[in-house]
């Protein structure tokens, strides 16, 4: 449904708007959901552009999200301009440096609950080995269990995956299913059917 | 009335239904520059007189209550800034936090050396602070040394005054604002104290406590609040947007004064849940979230570079 939603004061930097949605002014800052979307008030808005470096703005969307791209341009636009870059492979595995036994212990829960089961294993073992690297990982004996038991999940799900498809491969999937063999990469699909069985559902429940 | 006996002069009187205390200090000339931290030193006795004077007329639970309050404030008291992301990686960067017309001085000069363009700093302040400009410079007129004030908030624990988007905490102990040549509190924004077109020192004058007396006026002004409010709660109610204490302290604080950057829980695992996407499920993250990961990565660096600590904060809300 069309609606309109303006932005009325803007600070491109670090990505923050104040913007009215149906009549109701809000606060948006990253990551733009619920979370970063706050009610406030036209003196908030004042106090803003006077003290802390937004700028007025008069900017009209007919969809939210037209609205979160155009700030997040902005922002790009005005961090470049800054120096700011998008970050190599290598800096974002620099990143983990910095990251907390907290953190480290929501990476691996993450790998386990989300990762693996959804077979996206190379990024399990390459992300768990990197943390392995990280000292405060590797002197507590009970994360350094935990990923090695991640490590040791993947390996479990490589053996039944190269199973899977030897045992594909005898049932010779091309002649049995010749329209699926025809339209999609034969590796695709005993990789999907694999996923399906293991789960014993269709479609992935999610958490959050 | 003599000079001499002008000076030694100091009595209480009653405006707008309070009690307020007159001394010589307080002569309101237009030419006289008052000094805000000799102000703020002068009233501690008078601070510790009225704690006093409402711990006695309170029951006993009440009394306890009061007493360990100011105990907590005495033993926890602070300094917080907060910035924005941007702002704080600046302030790392020069290893130095400004006021305001220091920031605009170096624009200035650096707007002078690459481009030869000249622009004033009072226009440029105007221009930034809009209706804020003149109350401001009213009141840093009044007093010596006012255009180097430098601003903050009293804090005993928790986040500060993040409205905005200032989601990073600068925080000084104690121990560092001791440090500091002077330092005067001022139980509202200073602001508020100018009426008329003038700063009203007889109401400043009574809101003031310099160092020593800080976790009694800060007592004294929740006393109402305080008996409703749990130990929990009682950073949020010395320090919340709505209400708070302002700490005025003289020139630029180097940040080797900086003990710790506070962030809220839900910012730092919006972070780290970007790094975990980035590494594995790309397609989750765009360019924007990328850049803010690396600036966040930079703020990291800088703080380790500087021995600063990072701290966490359990809050609930936004």
């Amino acid at each position: 449904m069309k609606q309109e939603i303006k932005i009325i004061a803007l600070d491109a930097r670090d990505g923050l708007a104040f913007i009215e949605d149906s009549k109701q002014l809000f606060f948006l800052r990253p990551p733009y959901d619920v979370a970063g979307k706050t009610p406030c008030h036209a003196d908030d808005i004042e106090e803003a552009v006077i003290k802390y470096g937004f700028r007025r703005a008069d900017y009209s969307f007919n969809h939210y999200s037209e609205l979160i791209r155009f700030i997040k341009n902005e922002y790009n636009q005005a961090a470049a301009d800054d120096g700011v870059k998008v970050p190599t492979t290598e800096e974002l595995t620099a990143l983990l440096d910095s990251a907390s036994e907290n953190v480290i212990i929501r990476f691996l829960q993450r790998i386990d609950d989300e990762l693996i089961p959804g077979g996206n294993i190379d990024a399990a073992e390459s992300l768990t080995r990197d943390l392995m690297k990280l000292e405060k990982l590797r002197e507590n004996k009970v994360l350094l269990d935990r990923s090695l038991d991640i490590l040791f999940k993947c390996m479990d799900y490589r053996k039944k995956k190269n199973a899977w498809e030897k045992k594909f491969r005898v049932l010779d999937f091309r002649k049995k299913y010749i329209y699926v063999g025809k339209k999609y990469p034969i590796d695709r699909v005993i990789e999907k059917t694999r996923i399906i069985q293991q789960r014993g559902i269709l479609f992935p429940i999610l958490s959050h | 009335m003599g000079s001499g006996e002008d000076s030694d002069l100091s009595f209480f009187y009653i405006e707008n239904k309070s009690i307020l205390l007159y001394n010589s200090i307080m002569k309101e000339e237009a030419d006289i520059l008052y000094d805000l931290f000799k102000i703020a030193a002068e009233n501690s006795t008078q601070i510790a007189d009225r704690f006093n004077e409402i711990k006695n007329k309170s029951n006993t639970e009440e009394k306890t209550i009061l007493e360990n309050f100011a105990d907590f404030v005495k033993e926890n008291w602070g300094l917080s800034i907060n910035l924005k992301k941007s702002e704080l990686i600046s302030v790392l960067v020069s290893e130095t936090y400004k006021n305001m017309y220091r920031v605009i001085e170096d624009d200035a000069n650096e707007l002078k050396q690459k481009l030869g363009i000249t622009i004033s700093i009072e226009e440029t302040a105007k221009k930034s602070m809009g209706t804020f400009y003149e109350p401001r410079k009213i009141f840093e007129d009044s007093f010596v040394g006012g255009n180097h004030f430098l601003y903050s908030a009293l804090n005993i624990g928790g986040m500060g005054l993040k409205k905005h988007g200032r989601s990073f905490s600068i925080i000084i102990h104690q121990s560092n604002v001791s440090e500091f040549p002077n330092c005067a509190f001022l139980k509202d924004e200073s602001i508020r104290y100018i009426e008329n077109g003038k700063p009203n020192i007889g109401r400043l004058s009574n809101d003031t406590s310099d160092r020593q007396t800080i976790h009694l006026m800060t007592a004294i002004k929740n006393k109402k609040s305080l008996l409703e409010t749990k130990k929990e709660n009682w950073p949020g109610m010395v320090c919340s947007e709505e209400n708070y204490i302002e700490a005025i302290t003289p020139g630029e604080i180097p940040i080797k004064c900086i003990n710790t950057v506070r962030i809220a829980k839900q910012d730092d695992d919006w972070y780290y849940d970007m790094l975990f996407n980035a590494r594995t499920i790309s397609n989750r993250v765009d360019e924007s979230d990328l850049r803010h990961l690396n600036e966040y990565g930079n703020l990291l660096k800088l703080l380790k570079k500087n021995g600063i600590d990072k701290e966490i904060i359990y809050e609930t809300g936004n």
